[in-house]
């Protein structure tokens, strides 16, 4: 399988129909809507929007919802910098800096450079995508179980270290988050555990509740405390960011694209470790590491690049082998079989006009995106100037809305209730809530990539390190880890120090 | 709990707790030990991070600082309207099953606004309608998403 110009033409041919350019377009503003409404993220925005496709042709449909994909990715961002509330776990390092640009008053560069951002990186990934998706399928297929568990406690332990000068509350929160999925049945063997009984708790915590609790429900909750008539008003005045500021976000535009496409192909690395790895990466060649966390522009950059990126390289584990890298790319992987389309290598030999006519979309959706964000930031991001009193019911209505339609059952909403507390008073207590939110998404393939692992060594853990990729990511999950006591240690100054990075 | 060292030391305690109570919780799992990982080994692994870890930050935060950090928490006004906000979301949730989601949610949008923002009563009210206009109308009619129609009003 090799990339064909023929094929990309006819991909464009048929993206490129008025048809398809609607649902395009269509696809990409409820995306950017999705993304923007605080409490609803991609895989819930999508999820709840896959029924309305099913009156459409599948290339259509799955061109729309693509784009919604994609377009939550543009969207997402806005939240993250404007109220604070980034709706995914991959949207967290993007408030980390662009809510303190916001709070500082230039909410308007940050939310241009972060759309700048995901264009040059979406473009540029799309590029990769085209040309190495057939052949990046054969590396892929190099990875066993042993390979995925490394690479996703590599994937942890870079959040853990990223708790900054609270590294133990950063490991009592991972330990949280993955206590919060051992609840119900073991993926492997259907074993109850933590259920107390209950037939509720049978079917497991699951992850948009902890997510859409931790961040959206806790939020409302520090917004009522605090009164807030509105949040962040300040700063969406000067959309465009100086020359400056485009000069110092290029490097890291490019190194985030080089991160999030190239971790993104490989099935568990979510954007939610790739935005945490291309932010981590940018703190570490920064010439003064000290302004990330205080508004630093790169910091904006960085995560959105990596973010629009790994969902671009997404599709090519999606469609080359039919695996999803991402819960966002779970829901996509169902939308593709409720057309009868079974994503793996025969995709590209079977239907091939298919494959190609999305790929193209992509590029039109991309270039659709740019344009419909720059110019429309300010209208995006009024959503949030919507005076809290009215905007805060709202978003627990969103909140209600999209935790509800992932199962259907109301479990899922009390639970999302309880996880709104649980991050209530993290973020009080100064517990970092990112390693919280991150392994509960990953313990369900990190669990059964570890029993997988010893059914193949035959109970033996030094199959981790016998394996050269494998051992790769061991030893740098163990570097990040002691990196992060390193700095620890070097900056306690006696005082015992606890951060408040959410 | 006014200091963030006195909290820790309390969060502390409340993780080691937490931690037993995982611990004892994952004695009664019931699975095969022939497995390659038994179901309860995970369980135990967290527990006991949860455990150390609490343990860890408890008597960490029990050394004297030469800086005591002082924690912002809510005042008695703050503690009452997030509680009645919490109240009015538990009722809600409550509401959804035997009036309906739309319902449910207009009247808890109508309320939450109007009780934030007591001079935007007609807001609260046109906001409130909107909301479950669209839910029954978007969501449920045109998605087609099973949101609960009201036991009261279909059973």
């Amino acid at each position: 399988m090799e990339f064909s110009w023929d094929y990309l033409m006819q991909g464009f041919a048929v993206a490129l129909t008025w048809q398809n350019l609607f649902w395009a377009l269509f696809g990409s503003l409820i995306g950017t809507l999705v993304g923007v409404l605080p409490g609803i993220g991609p895989s819930s925005g999508i999820a709840i929007l896959l029924p309305l496709t099913t009156f459409l042709p599948p290339t259509s449909a799955i061109i729309m919802m693509a784009a919604i994909y994609y377009g939550a990715m543009y969207g997402g961002s806005t939240t993250a910098i404007v109220v604070n509330i980034p709706g995914e776990a991959s949207s967290v390092p993007t408030a980390m800096d662009g809510y303190e640009m916001a709070k500082q008053g230039n909410a308007g560069p940050a939310l241009a450079i972060a759309a700048i951002s995901s264009f040059v990186a979406g473009t540029l990934s799309l590029v990769g995508l085209t040309v190495f998706a057939p052949l990046c399928a054969n590396f892929a297929l190099a990875f066993g179980p042993p390979e995925y568990f490394a690479l996703m406690l590599m994937g942890l332990s870079l959040v853990i270290s990223l708790s900054g000068r609270a590294l133990l509350k950063g490991l009592i929160s991972m330990a949280l988050g993955l206590l919060a999925a051992l609840i119900g049945q073991n993926p492997l063997t259907g074993a109850a555990r933590l259920t107390f009984g209950s037939v509720d708790l049978m079917a497991g915590v699951n992850f948009i509740s902890v997510i859409v609790g931790v961040f959206a429900i806790s939020e409302v909750m520090l917004n009522i405390e605090a009164e807030a008539s509105a949040i962040s008003l300040a700063g969406i005045k000067n959309l465009m960011p100086s020359w400056a500021d485009m000069k110092a976000c290029i490097g890291a535009m490019l190194r985030s694209t080089g991160v999030g496409f190239f971790l993104g192909l490989l099935p568990g690395c979510a954007p939610s470790v790739t935005t945490f790895v291309a932010y981590d990466l940018e703190k570490r060649v920064a010439k003064d590491p000290s302004r990330f966390g205080k508004g630093a522009i790169e910091g904006v950059a960085a995560p959105e690049g990596a973010n629009n990126a790994t969902s671009t390289a997404g599709f090519v584990p999606l469609f080359s082998f039919g695996l999803p890298t991402a819960p966002s790319m779970a829901v996509l992987l169902g939308g593709l079989m409720m057309y009868g389309l079974q994503p793996g290598p025969m995709l590209f030999k079977s239907n091939p006009q298919f494959v190609w006519a999305v790929i193209a979309s992509m590029y039109i959706g991309n270039v659709m995106l740019l344009v419909l964000n720059l110019p429309l930031v300010g209208i995006w991001a009024r959503i949030a100037i919507i005076p809290f009193p009215i905007l805060g019911p709202i978003i627990v209505f969103c909140s209600v809305l999209g935790t509800y339609s992932i199962r259907f059952i109301m479990f899922d909403v009390w639970v999302m209730l309880v996880f709104g507390l649980v991050g209530y008073f993290m973020r009080k207590l100064g517990f970092p809530i990112a390693p919280l939110v991150l392994a509960s998404v990953l313990a369900q393939m990190l669990e059964t990539s570890l029993q997988q692992s010893l059914l193949i060594s035959q109970g033996s853990p030094l199959i981790f390190f016998t394996r050269p990729i494998a051992l790769a990511f061991m030893v740098l999950s163990a570097i990040s880890i002691v990196w992060g006591i390193w700095a620890q240690a070097k900056r306690k100054d006696g005082v015992i120090v606890e951060e408040t990075d959410e | 709990m006014k200091t963030q060292r006195s909290a820790n030391v309390v969060s502390g305690c409340f993780l080691a707790v937490l931690g037993v109570l995982v611990l004892i919780a994952s004695s009664q799992i019931r699975g095969g030990m022939e497995e390659r990982l038994p179901p309860r080994t995970l369980p135990y692994a967290v527990g006991a991070t949860i455990l150390v870890g609490g343990l860890m930050l408890a008597i960490k935060s029990l050394r004297p600082v030469k800086e005591e950090v002082a924690l912002k928490w809510p005042d008695r006004n703050a503690i009452v309207r997030i509680a009645i906000l919490l109240m009015m979301l538990a009722v809600y949730l409550l509401l959804v099953t035997p009036i309906g989601f739309a319902t449910a949610s207009a009247l808890y949008v109508a309320f939450s606004i109007w009780f934030l923002k007591r001079s935007a009563i007609w807001t609260a009210i046109i906001i409130g309608v909107v909301t479950g206009v669209l839910s029954h109308f978007v969501f449920y009619e045109l998605l087609g998403l099973s949101l609960p129609m009201g036991t009261i009003f279909f059973d």
